[in-house]
């Protein structure tokens, strides 16, 4: 128990040295971008206006050496400060948390339907390799992992809302709805199904792979001989034995992976006019509006971070071999 | 004539096309007798551990197919069996433990589960099963049998990790029990004490064992019977007395004669001042244990001895003795933590630059895997100049070098020009010692030189190396794990356990009449050692 | 012929993934012969549907610029970048890899950290803000391509580093007096190439993605036709006009399928455990 503990507290700290790292990043950012870093906060908002661009200065202390600025800016976000946005006239953090739930309503629902089908579809070809199930399996992962995301979500409008007008192309509520209840959640269920799977089927092909390959890996190995020799059935040999050592490195992998569907959001909530932050970080992309994009990052990353952290704390409690001594 | 337990007729495995020969094993036929262990023998590639699978019905069904023949047991052709009928067999009537302790179990489950397993899918009754498991355990001599079975593989060693297998195969008290290489991947008292329990097991039970071996030592140690098996077929059959004794095939003659026995004569050597003088050698390795703590481990501790000129000098023990450290650390490939190296009387436990490339130019070493020891990507040619290059001998030279040792290591001028795995494995070696050679040095060191190498080809390599010491005057450092091969080769002995000196001596001494506790127990667990001593000794002591 | 060499071109993969390049390649560099009109230039009238105007074979934008024209010269952009952006990415990941794998300790403790650090970060919004703050340009989005993607093969070789530094080979290499940086070179790197090589071609694939979908948003070159910027100017009319992103979709997609074909024989054929097994 201990160890469990320490092991907690050590990937804390952990986290929090690549938040650290993180804010350091976009403090770099901003001072690499060429012309004045004022006119990188202000966007081209501030652009024009020479003494509100004297007031930014002044603010965030740009006439002082860097290393202060650099302590003004780390302080500032670690106190909850992620700047203003003078275009949208509201400060950064109430725009993204105000779109927060949207986006991780979106990206959640994608990760899981990705990785249950992902799985399911790499563990059925990975035991039938070389059969017609492992053929039809690699040429559909295949297929999804080359196409561009945002192009699938545009074809799947256009099949889906346009000619076949099944489901909504737009939005998360139905325009003029004033639904609430179980009504309200089924509408945004309806209107979750187009982006969850477009942004879905590239990742459900990133973990078909990854589990094909461990399953291939897994069953030539000897304890998967023991258990043959020792008479097992079919079911139990390949859910005790090939299985559960093939899915343990795919908890980790999938952690690592699901970062990278934050990114993906993006383009699908422009593509769907979902209201999330990748629709904001869309948005401030169209106004160079720097400091909600700064912010964007700074909020997916500490996403990503607690996401691999609670995997890394999923794998220690699956997996008998880490955190103890040999 | 009683029938046979098992019965193997005229069995003959295909090999996936393109390979060598056409079979894996042609038309082998043997029989396994109620009570009795049948070994069959063979050097790699011989077909004996995939007669063994055939058995099993685990071949690996894209590679491998059963072509012809047939296999009885309890009045069936198992070939002719159903998954589903085989699977029942499996386990229940004939059980299988293998060569590699550490990966044979299933990493995340616990032991106690997976010999519970073989209950289980045999269906005896989940009530009955905690207590055999834990039988089962004390069966096999598990320490602490209760706490054990809770463990996973991680924290066992390997040879409880064998143990255990033994638990698994035993569980539903089968018929026979195939047993392929199982001791080849442990240490020497460890082997002892596995051979030991699959014997006494066996007699307690009347199975019948058929052992998959390599080794004529564990041969003459545990068989009833024995058959031989030379590049996929039988060659020889018979009573272990006639088959050790009176060989009656010339390839089983030729195998028996080239393993490695205890010499009795003792060697000698007339060593002057000494060229090397290890003192107080010590090498310690930190591994970081969670937060800041350190763990020192002494891998090597205090270790001193010298070599001569002309001498060979054998270090000997089990894994985690230090002995490899050892001939790391003196090539500097390992840093030293402590005591000195004089070597021509020049301490280079610290020497850096171009004091350490002028004494890596009079020490070199021969590394024990003929497969990874050379660049897959290099001509052999190559391999061997890169040392004379490198110090600074003009090409013309470097050459002429080479041309001289690859005939001296008996390969073609030819071989220079191909790449390594166009060789065998004992090609592989000699090239290796050529490449060590073309620096010409004073000390060489062999770390595990021959134990990758099938028993013909290891008497052939110890041949050249004794050679080599004696035409060039080397002082030699023998590193193994293996007694019988430092008999053979060494005139004097160190025998190392944990990091320290536990014994050294003249070779003919140290392992004649060990004085030490540990070493008589090392002695005394090489397999054959009855063998050893019989009338045959002298005439094969002087080859 | 050697024989990877052959394992590679005898693969109905391989010839697929390779005739699609080579049409890509072609493309890119006869499109102006092709079209000696620039692909910004109206042609025809707007919104002129496919297979109706032999001319104009794919049809036009709502601007009446040629869409085959726009792909032909969108194939420069991704080409480029494609190309350009992984050849930074594994010279500084191989760099990083070799450095960290061969001396261990701290320094391999210290770089793997940092491309540990840069594989977290969410690698398509760090890119996108790149380019954003860098201003939109082919260099800018190469450099950023570049950025996010060397952590993968600075991982790949340091683990081959760190496995062949205790090779037998190595060792024996060092014995015999070898410099290190000699080792580097003719020992060690040689053996680890098979596996970037493989990579690399993956890596333009997902290039090609990345610079795609950052175009798509806006943010592409704007001197410079690209299929993601055809699809982005599409999205808006995708009612009225559906070629318009269609056709430069089909396109990504078929291209970065040959090049994970092609990757993936490559690896099959210079890494040729699966057979060897077989061999035992």
């Amino acid at each position: 128990m201990m160890r469990m503990v320490l092991a907690v507290v050590l990937r804390l700290l952990k986290a929090a040295a690549v938040v650290l790292a993180i804010v350091l990043l976009n403090f770099v950012l901003i001072r690499l971008a060429p012309g004045d870093p004022a006119s990188v906060i202000a966007g081209q908002a501030g652009a024009a206006d020479e003494q509100f661009m004297a007031q930014l200065r002044e603010q965030f202390g740009l006439d002082q050496p860097l290393y202060i600025q650099a302590y003004t800016y780390v302080s500032g976000i670690l106190h909850g400060d992620l700047g203003y946005s003078y275009r949208q006239a509201m400060p950064v953090s109430d725009l993204i948390l105000e779109r927060l739930p949207a986006t991780l309503l979106l990206t959640g629902t994608a990760f899981v339907l990705a990785l249950v089908a992902g799985v399911a579809m790499g563990t059925a070809a990975g035991l039938n390799a070389g059969k017609a199930t492992d053929f039809f399996v690699s040429v559909l992962s295949l297929i999804f992992y080359a196409t561009p995301l945002f192009w699938i979500g545009l074809m799947a409008i256009l099949l889906f809302s346009v000619t076949l007008d099944w489901l909504p192309a737009y939005g998360m509520i139905s325009t003029g709805s004033r639904a609430t209840g179980w009504a309200l959640a089924a509408d945004i269920a309806w209107h979750l199904v187009l982006p969850a799977v477009t942004l879905g089927l590239f990742y459900m092909a990133v973990y078909a792979r990854m589990t094909r390959a461990s399953i291939l890996e897994v069953r030539d190995m000897d304890f998967v001989r023991t258990a043959r020799a020792k008479g097992l059935r079919r079911g139990p040999l390949i859910r005790r034995h090939i299985l559960r050592n093939a899915l343990l490195p795919i908890v980790t992998l999938a952690g690592i992976q699901a970062g990278q569907l934050v990114g993906g959001a993006i383009l699908t909530e422009t593509v769907f006019a979902w209201p999330g932050i990748g629709r904001l970080a869309f948005d401030a992309l169209v106004q160079r509006d720097y400091q909600v994009l700064l912010g964007v990052f700074l909020i997916t990353s500490v996403m990503v971070v607690v996401f691999n952290m609670i995997t890394d704390l999923v794998y220690r409690l699956v997996d008998p071999r880490i955190g103890a001594t040999a | 004539m009683t029938t046979p337990l098992l019965s193997i007729e005229d069995l003959t495995v295909a090999l996936p096309g393109g390979g060598d020969r056409r079979d894996a094993i042609s038309n082998v036929t043997l029989r396994l007798n109620r009570g009795e262990v049948l070994c069959i023998v063979g050097e790699s590639g011989s077909g004996k551990s995939i007669t063994a699978s055939a058995v099993m019905g685990l071949l690996p069904g894209d590679q491998l197919k059963v072509t012809g023949g047939r296999i009885l047991f309890d009045g069936r052709n198992l070939l002719d069996l159903d998954e589903s009928a085989m699977r029942r067999i499996r386990g229940d009537r004939i059980a299988m433990i293998f060569q590699e302790p550490m990966t044979s179990l299933n990493p995340v489950m616990t032991v106690g589960r997976q010999i519970e397993e073989v209950l289980e899918t045999h269906d005896v009754p989940a009530a009955e099963r905690p207590a055999k498991v834990l039988e089962l355990a004390r069966a096999v001599d598990l320490p602490d049998p209760e706490e054990i079975v809770k463990r996973y593989p991680f924290g066992l060693s390997g040879g409880q990790r064998q143990r255990v297998m033994i638990a698994m195969a035993l569980a539903l008290e089968p018929d026979i029990l195939i047993a392929d290489e199982p001791t080849t991947a442990l240490d020497v008292t460890t082997q002892a004490q596995i051979l030991d329990l699959i014997r006494n097991l066996q007699r307690v039970r009347g199975m019948g064992v058929l052992f998959i071996t390599h080794d004529f030592g564990v041969v003459a140690d545990i068989a009833d019977r024995v058959a031989v098996m030379q590049q996929g077929k039988l060659v020889e059959e018979g009573p272990i007395d006639q088959v050790l004794v009176h060989p009656s095939d010339p390839y089983t003659r030729k195998l028996i004669a080239a393993v490695p026995r205890f010499r009795t004569q003792r060697p000698e050597t007339v060593p002057e001042g000494p060229l090397l003088r290890v003192r107080g050698l010590t090498k310690i390795y930190r591994s970081r244990q969670g937060f800041g703590t350190m763990r020192e481990t002494r891998a090597v501790d205090s270790v001193s001895f010298e070599i001569a000129r002309g001498e060979t000098l054998g270090l000997v023990g089990e894994s985690g003795s230090g002995k490899s450290t050892i001939g790391q650390c003196l090539l500097r490939l390992a840093s030293i933590d402590g005591g000195e190296v004089l070597f021509d009387g020049k301490d280079i436990a610290t020497i850096q630059g171009r004091d350490l490339l002028a004494y890596r130019g009079r020490a070199q070493m021969v590394f024990q895997d003929p497969f990874a020891s050379l660049n897959p990507r290099h001509r052999v040619g190559r391999s061997i100049m890169a040392g004379p290059l490198a110090h600074g001998v003009p090409r013309a030279e470097a050459e002429r070098r080479m041309t001289a040792l690859l005939e001296r290591v008996d390969l073609d001028a030819g071989a220079a020009r191909r790449f390594p795995h166009e060789f065998s494995g004992g090609q592989r070696q000699r090239i290796g010692i050529a490449r060590a050679l073309a620096v010409q040095p004073d000390l060489l060191i062999a770390d595990e030189a021959v134990s990758a190498l099938d028993v013909s080809v290891q008497a052939q390599v110890l041949d050249l190396l004794r050679e080599i010491r004696r035409e060039l005057d080397l002082a030699m450092l023998f590193i193994t794990h293996d007694l019988r091969v430092a008999s053979q080769i060494c005139d004097r002995v160190v025998v190392l356990h944990q990091g320290k000196i536990v014994e050294q001596g003249v070779v003919t001494d140290v392992f004649g009449h060990p004085e030490q506790p540990y070493t008589q127990s090392l002695v005394a667990a090489v397999p054959g050692r009855s063998w050893h001593g019989d009338q045959r000794e002298s005439e094969t002591s002087n080859i | 012929m050697n024989p990877s060499l052959r394992r590679f071109l005898t693969d109905p993969k391989a010839i697929i993934g390779l005739t699609i390049l080579i049409v890509t390649v072609a493309a890119a560099l006869l499109a102006p012969v092709l079209f000696p009109r620039d692909p910004w230039q109206m042609v025809s009238r707007p919104f002129l549907p496919p297979f109706q105007d032999a001319r104009y074979w794919l049809g036009t934008d709502m601007l009446g610029r040629d869409i085959l024209a726009g792909i032909a010269y969108g194939a420069q952009m991704s080409l480029i970048v494609g190309i350009v952006s992984t050849a930074a990415a594994l010279i500084l990941g191989i760099l990083v890899g070799a450095f960290a794998g061969y001396n261990g300790g701290w320094i391999d403790d210290a770089l793997m950290r940092g491309t540990e650090f840069f594989q977290t970060i969410p690698t398509f919004v760090f890119a996108l803000l790149m380019v954003a703050i860098l201003a939109p340009s082919i260099t800018s989005i190469i450099i950023a391509i570049c950025v996010v993607s060397w952590p993968p093969v600075a991982r790949l070789v340091r683990s081959e580093f760190a496995t062949l530094r205790s090779r037998e080979f190595v060792k024996a290499a060092r014995v015999l007096g070898e410099s290190n940086s000699r080792i580097i070179f003719t020992q060690i790197l040689p053996n680890t190439l098979s596996p970037v090589i493989a990579m690399s071609s993956l890596m333009v694939a997902s290039a090609i993605l990345t610079e795609a979908a950052i175009s798509f948003l806006g943010l592409g070159d704007p001197n410079r036709m690209s299929w993601g910027y055809m699809i982005g100017a599409a999205r808006t009319v995708i009612r009225q006009a559906w070629w318009m992103s269609f056709f430069p979709g089909l396109v990504i997609l078929l291209v970065v399928l040959a090049l994970n074909l092609v990757g993936e024989t490559l690896n099959d054929a210079l890494n040729p455990r699966l057979s060897r097994k077989g061999r035992q």
